[in-house]
Parts: C-alpha cells; structure tokens; sequence
C-alpha cells in the first residue's frame, strides 16, 4: 500500500510539472506571437519603386 | 422438435445456469431501462441509446451454435471479445457482424482516436490560451481520482495495470480508459471499458448534485469579471497546436496517437476548411460514438459480465469519479481564494475532462443558482485542460508501468 501511495503521488508530481510546462510554453508563446504580429503591424510599408511623373 | 430448439433465445436460458440466466433477464431490463433514461436526457443519450439497444439485444439474442468437436455451444453472431487467435479471427469476422467493427476499431483504440478528432473539432482552446495556469491548476486536482484510486486498488488485490486502468477512469475520458487497459490490462478490456463509460453518462446525471452539495448557491451564482480581454487568432491557435501536440508526443510517445487526434481535430477547426469541419464533426465524430455506444451494449452480455472482479471496478469506478469531482471543486476554490474570490467555484467539476458534458454540467449548475451567470467559455478551457492533464497521467501510467 505505502509503495502504491508513493508511486501515485510521483506520478501527480510528474504530472503537475509537465502540466506547468505546458502552461508556461502556451504563455511564452502567445507572448512571441503577440510580439511578432505587432512587430508586422508597425513596420512602414514598403515602398513603391517607379514614379511615372 | 422443442420449443427451445424453436425459440432458441429462451431456449437456451434453460441450458445455462440459473445465475446467468437470470442475469441476462436483468441485463436486458437494464438495457430497455438505459434507452429510457437516454431518452428522457438524465443520462447522455448519445451513447445511451445505442448501448441499451445492444444491451437488451445481445442478451436476448442468445442461440445454440455449432462448435469445432461437432457438439453444440451457447453463443451469439454479434462477436466474441475474447478471441485472439488471428485464424479464429478471421473464420469468426465472416460470421458476426460487428466482429469486424469491434476487431479493427475497437480493440485497437482507432474508435478513440476518432471521437477524439470530433471531440478536438468541437473545442475551443482559446481559454486555454488566455487562461493556462488556471485552467491547468484545476485540471490537476481533478486529477485526485486518477492518482488517489490507483492505492486503493491494488490494496483490493487488483495488480498495478489493471490499478492503474480502472484509476484512469477519474480522469472521465473514456478515449483515455480504453487505451489504458489495452496498454496495461487486456484482461479486463471489456469490463473496464464498459465500466467507464456507463459512469461517463451518470457525470452527467451525478454531478450537478455534488457541485449543490459542495458549493453554497451564492458562489455558485458568482458573475465573474473578464480581467483578460486578449483576442486570440485562429493562426495562433493552430500554432499552439502543433506545438503542444509535438512536445507532448515527445514527452510520451505511447499516448501519441491521441494527442495528434485530439490537436489535428482543433487545427482543423481552426484552420476554417469546412469540408475537414464538417467531415470530423458530422461523419467521425457522430459514428464513432454511435459504434461505440452499440459495441459496449453489445459487450454487455451476461457469461462476459459475470465475473467476480466486475464488483470491485464497479465500486472502484464510481470512486474514481466522486473523487475527481471532489478534486475539481477543491481546485475551483483555491482558484476562488488566489483570485481574490472573483472566480466562480462550479468551473471546478469542468476540470474533470469529459469535453463537452462537465463544461456543461458546470453551466449549467451556475444557471441554476444565477440566471445571469454565463461561465461557459471558462469551463470549457478547464475542460480541455483536463484532457491534456488525462493524456499525461495516462501516458505517465503506461510508461512507468509497461
């Protein structure tokens, strides 16, 4: 039975730790991703070669 | 000639033993019962219908058969799970008409995969994404279930896989209970599956009672404020798809066919390309769970039931599910208190998986105690985070314990 208590609290432990793995890879990112789009956002348009006039 | 021999389904409830004849009258009772209260909607109808049909059918559906020394054997052409032989298999696929469904569907978890793909289709992991501590937190203690029967059930003789098979049925994913004992338990397969997914439906009758019971009905009723506004693209959740679903097929490979299910049906969804929507949704999704609904009625039959150990994984099943739930409200509160008490607690039974019925559960009994409460969407990111929480315990248990 101890055995037992003690192989299902290690597997929660695991758990929790690649459970906040998950949790802190999905925030890290989100951050990146946010960053990059609004990094796209602000850059200036390119500009366009060639004035006819 | 006799009328058994004519009537061969009452017939042969004179030739078996009085046990099993009268279990087979009470399974049957059991089944034309599961189809009512699937209808009536107190347990969910969608897999309840067909396995109460199978479940009255196979045990009606009982006859006299021929067997290999000439004599004659009790049995039915619907299928036989017990067969392993790749030779008897495939005399016996020409024979039972679901024996094919079951053989390369079922027994190889493939009809899981499929329910997950509609189950990814369906989900929304924005609030996962807004929301990922928090979701997760609650995921893992409504995980209690899953971690806590697993000592119990070996204390009650059951050896580790078969404990950790039968645990795993807190965790309320069936996809998840049927890869487990096909991992760990092939032994108890079909009564472990069976087991799981009967209780499956009773989350959804049982635990608005528990969520009345635990939590008083002004926190139930509790508005929660928005604090995070944050849009989440489409592009970006179909990245984190397939990142998460490449870490944790990295992490545990053994449970990699449903991540990939599960996190290839949300890029689907995501992705806006209706004619893959449409095709988990309405074809894999709805199949899938109507197969598997008839097959677990079907495997329902009384010779296959009646074994001394089907008790204790009924007893150990229920467990598993109360504890979890208990878990997932204890979580919903520490939430409440680290939120400084702007959380409703009910979000908690959601952490117990079982996407959509505990996110709906949760809604649900919120309504019930505030007609203005809409906490939905918060539910359903706890849901799928107890998906994700399932899928690592439960690839957790096959790699320690293979």
């Amino acid at each position: 039975m101890g055995d037992s208590i003690i192989f299902a609290l290690e597997v929660w432990f695991l758990a929790f730790v690649v459970a906040t793995l998950m949790a802190v890879v999905i925030k890290v990112m989100l951050i990146v991703i946010k960053k990059m789009s609004k990094d796209e956002q602000q850059q200036p348009p390119a500009k366009e070669g060639g004035d006819a006039s | 000639m006799s009328l058994g021999y004519l009537f061969p389904g009452i017939g042969t409830m004179f030739d078996q033993t009085p046990l099993i004849a009268i279990s087979r009258i009470v399974l049957i009772l059991l089944g034309i019962l599961l189809v009512y209260l699937g209808k009536k909607g107190t347990l969910e109808p969608l897999i309840m219908i067909p396995m109460g049909f199978g479940m009255a059918a196979i045990n009606a559906g009982v006859l006299f058969l021929p067997d290999n020394d000439g004599g004659q054997k009790i049995g039915t052409i619907f299928l036989d799970p017990l067969l392993t032989d790749a030779g008897e298999l495939v005399d016996i696929m020409q024979i039972d008409w679901l024996q094919p469904i079951y053989t390369l569907t079922f027994s190889n978890g493939l009809i899981a995969c499929l329910v997950f793909m509609g189950i990814g289709a369906i989900s929304d992991i924005g609030n996962v994404m807004k929301f990922p501590f928090t979701s997760m937190l609650i995921a893992l203690f409504a995980e209690f279930g899953s971690i806590a029967t697993f000592p119990i059930a070996t204390a009650m003789g059951l050896d580790p896989g078969a404990a950790a098979a039968i645990s795993v049925v807190g965790g309320a994913d069936g996809p998840m209970v049927l890869f487990t004992s096909l991992m760990l338990a092939r032994e108890y397969f079909v009564p472990i599956t069976i087991v799981a997914y009967l209780y499956l439906s009773l989350c959804y009758g049982g635990y608005p009672y528990l969520c009345k019971l635990l939590i008083p009905k002004e926190l139930r009723g509790q508005v929660m404020k928005t604090s995070n506004k944050m849009e989440i693209k489409p592009f970006e959740k179909i990245i984190f798809c397939v990142i998460a679903c490449t870490i944790l097929c990295l992490l545990f490979p053994v449970a990699a066919p449903l991540f990939l299910s599960f996190f290839l049906g949300n890029a689907i969804k995501e992705s806006g390309v209706l004619s893959y929507i449409k095709l988990l949704e309405e074809v894999f999704l709805y199949t899938a769970t109507f197969f598997l609904g008839l097959l677990l009625g079907v495997l329902c039959e009384a010779s296959t039931l009646l074994k001394p150990e089907i008790l204790i994984l009924l007893v150990l099943g229920i467990l598993a599910l109360l504890l979890s739930g208990i878990g997932g409200i204890i979580g919903g509160y520490i939430v409440y208190f680290m939120n400084r008490k702007q959380f409703n607690v009910t979000i908690g039974i959601a952490g117990v998986s079982c996407v959509p019925s505990t996110a709906k559960v949760a809604q649900k009994a919120a309504k019930a105690a505030n007609k203005r409460v809409v906490i939905l969407h918060y539910a359903m990111g706890a849901s799928i985070c107890g998906v994700i929480t399932s899928a690592i315990i439960t690839g957790l248990y096959v790699t320690m314990l293979k």
